[in-house]
């Protein structure tokens, strides 16, 4: 993955967000993980400067949405992240406004293809 | 890479970005290149190829900075308020002491607070406004000098900070007479004139204790550039290693 094969970057502004709590509530991880999980969830049609996600975690865990702990694995010792009460309640609002906009924007879209077809 | 890494510690800390953020992502972001790299060569890829093709992954140093910059929250106190903490937090910090020590004697049982004054007492009370006065201050002022420093912040604040403590400390001066344990000021009577209280206002002794203040100042800032050299050795020794 080169970073010419990146997501657009000015339809990602707060997708990094929705993802990492989205998965992050299933079950703890680490970054590099965590990239792989985002990859896989999306089937690679979101890929990530691999390196955005860590300011994304440190401001998430900044306003307690995360938690993150030390685990030595394989003889190095990973910060962990998990999702906290706080970031499941950020979690569940996101994700109504992410509904609300994605179906606003289907009807933007839905109406120009018809006008357009007339 | 390593000094890829350290050009990107040296942008977020200039930058303002809190340095237990810094220090964090970027062992982060080491980890992540070490993950890469071996994902990379256990397809086979050569270890330069490899290398390089992490970075790409990983992301240009522009995009790793402006990821953290652009976040607000990440900042310190220190770089979103300098006046206050370097400022402000040093002479606050300093007056705080004796008051605080103050706080905890009135809590002492009755018995023990009204002992009888002797030698042992004015020596040991010499000894604590020692330390307050004069040895505090010097330590003090290398402190905020030092976490300036680290900050890669500018030093005018600390300086100013510590300079405001070290002519506050540096004007008072230590007495004690049969039955009677005390500290004076040469500052205080210029600072309020209206009271008599203070003592009177004494040209020479101000100038001793601004002159005093100058040479405590000189102390804290020997012992910051101490500190900074040693944690350079340190540094550059832990590289090379």
């Amino acid at each position: 993955m080169t970073a010419a094969s990146k997501t657009n970057p000015a339809f990602m502004t707060g997708v990094p967000e929705i993802l990492i709590l989205r998965l992050l509530a299933d079950r703890e991880m680490y970054g590099y993980e965590l990239v792989q999980a985002i990859e896989l969830a999306t089937g690679e049609a979101i890929k990530l400067g691999e390196g955005v996600v860590y300011p994304v975690l440190h401001a998430l865990e900044e306003s307690g949405c995360l938690k993150s702990r030390r685990k030595p694995v394989n003889g190095r010792t990973r910060v962990y992240y998990l999702v906290t009460a706080a970031g499941k309640k950020r979690l569940a609002s996101v994700i109504r406004d992410w509904d609300r906009i994605t179906r606003a924007v289907s009807q933007v879209l839905e109406g120009a293809s018809h006008v357009a077809t007339v | 890479m390593s000094q890829r890494f350290e050009s990107l510690r040296e942008r977020l800390l200039r930058a303002g970005v809190a340095p237990r953020h810094v220090r964090r992502y970027l062992r982060e972001l080491r980890d992540h290149h070490d993950d890469l790299v071996h994902t990379e060569l256990t397809k086979n890829a050569e270890l330069v190829a490899a290398r390089e093709a992490a970075w790409a992954r990983l992301g240009t140093e522009e995009s790793l900075a402006q990821g953290m910059l652009e976040r607000p929250e990440l900042r310190s106190m220190a770089a979103r308020f300098p006046a206050l903490v370097f400022g402000a937090g040093p002479v606050f910090s300093w007056l705080g002491v004796p008051i605080a020590t103050a706080a905890l004697v009135s809590l002492l049982p009755e018995a023990i607070r009204h002992v009888k004054v002797n030698a042992a007492i004015i020596d040991a009370y010499h000894v604590l406004c020692f330390v307050h006065t004069r040895l505090l201050p010097v330590l003090l002022g290398a402190l905020v000098l030092e976490l300036a420093a680290r900050r890669r912040l500018g030093a005018r604040w600390p300086l100013m900070g510590s300079a405001a403590v070290h002519v506050l400390a540096g004007s008072f001066t230590v007495y004690s007479f049969p039955g009677q344990l005390g500290v004076s000021s040469a500052l205080l009577p210029w600072l309020l004139p209206f009271t008599h209280a203070l003592g009177p206002r004494d040209l020479t002794a101000l100038g001793e204790g601004l002159l005093r203040a100058a040479v405590m100042l000189a102390a804290s800032v020997f012992i910051q550039r101490l500190v900074r050299r040693f944690a350079r050795t340190d540094g550059s020794t832990l590289a090379a290693s």
